[in-house]
C-alpha cells in the first residue's frame, strides 16, 4: 500500500511552525498558544503513526448469479487502527451497480461505497458491499480503491485492489416446454422419435410376423381378425447432436447487447432442454471471435456451454470468418444445427447457406434486431422532406433484402422463425416446428 | 438537513466566532485585521463549498495572520483569547473537513462520527492542558527567561525533526 501524509499534517506543520516562529521573534507566547491545537494534533498523530501496512482480502459470496441478482463483496482489512474507505474504480466491462450494505443505492460508479473503522491490533475489519449484476456475462468485480486513514487523519494508506475472481452472470432463466424435433438422429437412445421403424413407443406400421420377431411385437388385435400373425412396428426414440450456432457479429444500427443477450438467453434455455433429454449439445460462436464447444451430454456439459455462452465477445471484426476454421468435431455430420442470429451480417448468412449446402439439418431462430423504422407521416410530408423519403426507401430496400435472404434459406430447406423479446420462446419454437413440417411436406410434394 | 450541511454550517459558525474574537478590541490595526479575517472567511467558505481540503487548511493562514496582528496591537497578553481563537479555528477546520468527507462519501456509521469527535476532543483538551502548563511555567518565571525559550525552541525543533523524518518515509513497501 502507498503511504502518504494528508492535508491535515501539512496544515498542522505550517501553522505550528509559524506560531512558534512568531512567538519567538515577537516575544509573545500568545502566538504559540493560539496554534497549540495544531501542535497537539501533530504531536499525537505522529506519535501514533505506525509503519505497518494494511492488508486486504476480498471474498465474494457467489460466483454465479442471474441478471439483477445481488452478490455480497466482503473486503477484510487488517492493519493499523484507522478509518477505511472503499471506492470503486470501474474498468470498461464494469457491469455492476454498487449498493452499500444497509444504505441507499450508490448508483454512480465513482461513489464511495463504505466507511468503517478498522479495529487495529491485527484484528480484521470487514466492509460489506452489495453489487447488483446489470447484464449477463463473465466479469471480475472490478477495481476498488481502498484508503485507510490513521487516527487523527495525518497519514493515509491507499491501494488499488483488483480482484480477479470471475463472476458469471447468467441471463434470466427461460423455460422451454417444446423442442424442435431433429430430422436426423443418432443411433443412441433418446427421446426424439426416429423415422425408421424399430422398437420404440410411437406406433409406426404393421407387417407380417416373421421368424426372429419378438412376441411382444405381435399385434394381437389385428392378428385375431386375420389368419396370420401381424407384428407392430414402432418409431424408436433416438437422441441427436444439437449444435447451437450463435451469431456474435457486431453490426451497427441496432442494440447489439440486447440482441445477443436475447440469443444467449434462448441458447441457454435450448441447451438445458436438449441436455435434459440426453441429446448431445455443442456450441459454436461465429462472429468477432470464433469459438466452439464440442457436443457432449450431462450437467458438466451444461456448465461448459453456459460458461462459453457468457464469454461471448462482442466486438467489431472485419476479418473473414467462415466455417473452414471450425474444427470438424464441433459440427458433426447428421447434427441438428439451431442458429440464433439477427441475420444482419453477410458472413453469417454465407455460413448458414454453406451449412445448408453441406446437408446439415438447419433451423434459424431470427432474433429481432430491434431496428426502429423511420417515421412515416404520410406521402405529403415525405414529399416535402427528401431525406425522410430516402430513409423510407432505404428501410423498404432493407426489408426486401431480408425477405430475400429468408426465401433463399427456405429454398435450401431451412426454416426461419422470428423471435422478439415480447414473444415467448415456446411460441417461437412452435412456429419453427410448424414451418419445418410445412417445408418437409412441400419438399415431399 | 443532511450531515455534511450540518457540519459545514457548524464549521462556518465556529469560524465566524473566531473572526469576531479576532476583530474584537482592536482599534489601531482594525482595517488590516478585518481585511485578513474577511479574506480568510471567504477562502474558507469557498473551499468548503468547492470541497477542497487543502483550501480549508490554507484559509487558516490569513485568519492566524489577522490574530497575530491583533495580538501584536494589544499591549496586554490574553492567553484565554488566544486559546479560544485557536480552538475555534481548529474545530471549525475539522468540521469543514468532515463535511467534505461526508459529501464525497455516502455511508458513515455513527461509530465513525463519534470517533472523529473523540479525536477533536482529545486535541482540544490537550491544547488546553498545554496552555495551563505554560501558564504555570510563566507564573513561576514571569520574565521571558532563557528556560522558556529553551523549552519552546527544543520542543519545536524536536517536533520538526520528527515530522521531517516521517515525511521522508512516505513510500512504504507492501
Amino acid at each position: 500500500m502507498r503511504n502518504r501524509s494528508t492535508e491535515r499534517l501539512m496544515t498542522a506543520v505550517v501553522l505550528s511552525a509559524a506560531g512558534i516562529v512568531f512567538s519567538l521573534f515577537a516575544g509573545r507566547s500568545a502566538f504559540a498558544v493560539m496554534v497549540a491545537p495544531w501542535f497537539v494534533l501533530m504531536a499525537i498523530g505522529l506519535a501514533g503513526h505506525r509503519r505497518q501496512p494494511a492488508r486486504l482480502a476480498v471474498t465474494v459470496d457467489s460466483d454465479r448469479v442471474f441478471t439483477d441478482d445481488e452478490i455480497e463483496l466482503n473486503v477484510t482489512v487488517t492493519g493499523p487502527r484507522g478509518r477505511v474507505k472503499l471506492t470503486p474504480r470501474p474498468r470498461g466491462r464494469f457491469a455492476w451497480s454498487a449498493r452499500k450494505s444497509g444504505g441507499r443505492d450508490g448508483g454512480t460508479d465513482k461513489s464511495m461505497l463504505g466507511v468503517a473503522e478498522v479495529a487495529g491490533g491485527g484484528r480484521p475489519t470487514t466492509l460489506d458491499v452489495t453489487l447488483r449484476a446489470d447484464r449477463w456475462g463473465t466479469f471480475d468485480v472490478g477495481r476498488f480503491e481502498i484508503e485507510v486513514t490513521e487516527p487523527f487523519g495525518l497519514f493515509r494508506q491507499s491501494a488499488i485492489l483488483t480482484d480477479p475472481t470471475a463472476v458469471r452472470v447468467h441471463p434470466s432463466p427461460r423455460q422451454v416446454a417444446e423442442m424442435a424435433p431433429p430430422r436426423l438422429v443418432r443411433r443412441t437412445t433418446g427421446s426424439h422419435p426416429s423415422r425408421s421403424a424399430d422398437r420404440g413407443v410411437e406406433y409406426a406400421d404393421l407387417r407380417p410376423y416373421s421368424a426372429g420377431d419378438s412376441l411382444r411385437d405381435i399385434n394381437w388385435r389385428i392378428s385375431a381378425r386375420s389368419d396370420r400373425l401381424w407384428a407392430s412396428q414402432r418409431h424408436p426414440d433416438r437422441s441427436t447432436d444439437v449444435i447451437l450456432l450463435l451469431d456474435s457479429f457486431v453490426e451497427s444500427g441496432h442494440d447489439v447487447h440486447a440482441v445477443v443477450g436475447l440469443a444467449i438467453e434462448a441458447a441457454v434455455a435450448l441447451a438445458e432442454s436438449h441436455l435434459a433429454v440426453t441429446d448431445r449439445v455443442g456450441f459454436v460462436e461465429l462472429g468477432g471471435s470464433v469459438r466452439w464447444v464440442a457436443p457432449g451430454t450431462g450437467r458438466l456439459q451444461l456448465q461448459r456451454l453456459v460458461d462459453a455462452l457468457l464469454g461471448t465477445g462482442l466486438f467489431a471484426n472485419a476479418a473473414d470468418r467462415d466455417l473452414a476454421i471450425i474444427a470438424p468435431q464441433a459440427l458433426p455430420p447428421r447434427s441438428f444445427i439451431l442458429a440464433l442470429s439477427p441475420l444482419l451480417d453477410g458472413r453469417f448468412r454465407d455460413a448458414l447457406l454453406e451449412l445448408a449446402g453441406r446437408g446439415h439439418d438447419l433451423a434459424v431462430i431470427e432474433c429481432d434486431p430491434a431496428v426502429t423504422p423511420p417515421a412515416d407521416d404520410g406521402p405529403e410530408q415525405d414529399a416535402e422532406n427528401p431525406s425522410r423519403r430516402a430513409a423510407q426507401l432505404a428501410w423498404r430496400l432493407w426489408q426486401a433484402e431480408r425477405r430475400l435472404l429468408r426465401d433463399q434459406l427456405v429454398q435450401r430447406g431451412v426454416a426461419v422463425a422470428p423471435w422478439d423479446r415480447d414473444v415467448s420462446l415456446d411460441a417461437t419454437i412452435t412456429e419453427l416446428v410448424r414451418r419445418r413440417r410445412r417445408l418437409r411436406s412441400v419438399r415431399r410434394a | 438537513m443532511s450531515l455534511w450541511v450540518r457540519f459545514a454550517v457548524s464549521a462556518g459558525g465556529l469560524w465566524g466566532a473566531a473572526g469576531v474574537l479576532i476583530v474584537a478590541s482592536t482599534d489601531r490595526f482594525v482595517t488590516t485585521v478585518i481585511q485578513l479575517v474577511m479574506f480568510g472567511l471567504a477562502v474558507f467558505a469557498f473551499s468548503t463549498g468547492l470541497g477542497s481540503s487543502l483550501g480549508i487548511g490554507l484559509a487558516t493562514v490569513p485568519m492566524l495572520g489577522a490574530a497575530v496582528v491583533q495580538i501584536a496591537a494589544v499591549p496586554e497578553q490574553s492567553w484565554l483569547r488566544a486559546i479560544a481563537i485557536g480552538g475555534l479555528l481548529y474545530c471549525g477546520t475539522e468540521l469543514a473537513w468532515e463535511s467534505i468527507e461526508c459529501r464525497d462519501g455516502h455511508q458513515r456509521s455513527t461509530a465513525v462520527t463519534v470517533q472523529r469527535f473523540q479525536e477533536m476532543a482529545i486535541v482540544v483538551v490537550g491544547a488546553l492542558a498545554i496552555t495551563g502548563l505554560s501558564l504555570l511555567v510563566v507564573e513561576r518565571a514571569p520574565q521571558r527567561t532563557l528556560l522558556i525559550q529553551v523549552l519552546i525552541v527544543g520542543t519545536a525543533a524536536l517536533a520538526l525533526v520528527f515530522t521531517i523524518r516521517q515525511l521522508g518515509r512516505r513510500q512504504l513497501p507492501g
